[in-house]
């Protein structure tokens, strides 16, 4: 190729753009927000029947992660479960008062979801549901690995 | 785009300096791969976990009154299920009642055997227990546990419901 021919050449970076783009939509569609409250180093029990939960109200589930030491992460931060889940209980509260929800029987319409390592020995688990328990939490779904995960 | 800027160059040739929004592009690609975490394929187990029962309050062979005000669901029993932990968190023993069903650790001829006794007791006999609670030693890992709970929510009520209800205990209390 001779040097005056390509000194005049200019890419043509209109399809590269177009990929670029494209692959960007890409990744902007499958992003997960919820995967920022998740400790995604616990491992998981695996439970074959385990299902995804289908929660349709308003308000965002509860979501507390048990380390193996029975340290509960919320949002990537160690936190004191106690403080933590009276804050939230109390943030609820307020909501459901300000869209005129009264509480029944003073018990939270809204689901904890616990993700707790499979090595999480019974008391720390316990611990954890009856602090949210006190604070008026019933509901509560047990996170598992529906398979194995494959490395 | 392409065809706007085709039809652009035509008329007054003016060229769209596409490398600035290239980089851009780039940027924001890098961006979103760096961050990119594919969700787990997680499931749940749904309960309905109210305060448990004192046990020493337990006759699991009467009708109890249970909850705060006892009127909804008064009349109904509730079925105990005692695990027993080794020291390395795994089942050592499994009861039904004072009924041992599982002894040793919870293999899969102890899951089928815990199934087996279960179905007897809600299918077979469709004796009306509306509640679980599990009286477990503090010990036990939760992988265990969810073995359990896996196998108290396959349990079908008189109604056709899943069971929902179950509740935990410390068997050290």
């Amino acid at each position: 190729m001779s040097a005056h021919s390509s000194e005049g050449a200019e890419p043509n970076l209109t399809p590269i753009l177009d990929l670029v783009f494209q692959l960007i939509t890409f990744f902007m569609l499958v992003i997960n927000f919820k995967g920022a409250s998740m400790d995604l180093t616990l491992k998981l029990p695996v439970l074959g029947s385990a299902r995804p939960l289908k929660w349709e109200g308003k308000m965002e589930p509860l979501l507390l992660n048990i380390n193996r030491e029975g340290k509960v992460h919320a949002y990537g931060q160690s936190v004191d479960v106690e403080q933590h889940v009276l804050r939230e209980a109390r943030l609820l509260k307020l909501q459901l008062e300000s869209i005129g929800k009264p509480l029944k029987n003073n018990e939270l319409p809204v689901p904890v979801i616990i993700r707790a390592d499979r090595g999480v020995p019974f008391r720390e688990l316990n611990h954890v549901i009856e602090v949210c328990q006190k604070q008026g939490y019933i509901q509560f779904s047990l996170s598992a690995m529906t398979s194995e995960e494959v490395h | 785009m392409r065809r706007h800027s085709r039809r652009h160059r035509k008329s007054s040739s003016v060229d769209l300096n596409l490398a600035a929004m290239l980089d851009m592009a780039f940027q924001l690609l890098a961006f979103f791969i760096l961050t990119f975490r594919p969700a787990p394929i997680e499931g749940q187990l749904a309960m309905h976990l109210p305060p448990p029962i004192p046990v020493t309050n337990v006759k699991s062979d009467k009708p109890q009154t249970m909850g705060g005000d006892g009127s909804d669901i008064s009349g109904l029993e509730k079925l105990d299920l005692y695990i027993n932990a080794n020291s390395l968190g795994e089942v050592s023993q499994i009861k039904v009642g004072m009924r041992p069903v599982v002894q040793g650790r919870l293999d899969a001829s102890g899951i089928a055997a815990l199934k087996r006794h279960m179905k007897e007791i809600f299918e077979i006999q469709q004796i009306p227990f509306d509640r679980i609670q599990l009286i477990v030693d503090d010990r036990l890992h939760y992988e265990e546990l969810m073995k359990v709970v896996d196998i108290c929510t396959q349990q079908v009520l008189p109604d056709g419901q899943k069971m929902q209800r179950i509740s935990f205990v410390s068997a050290t209390r």
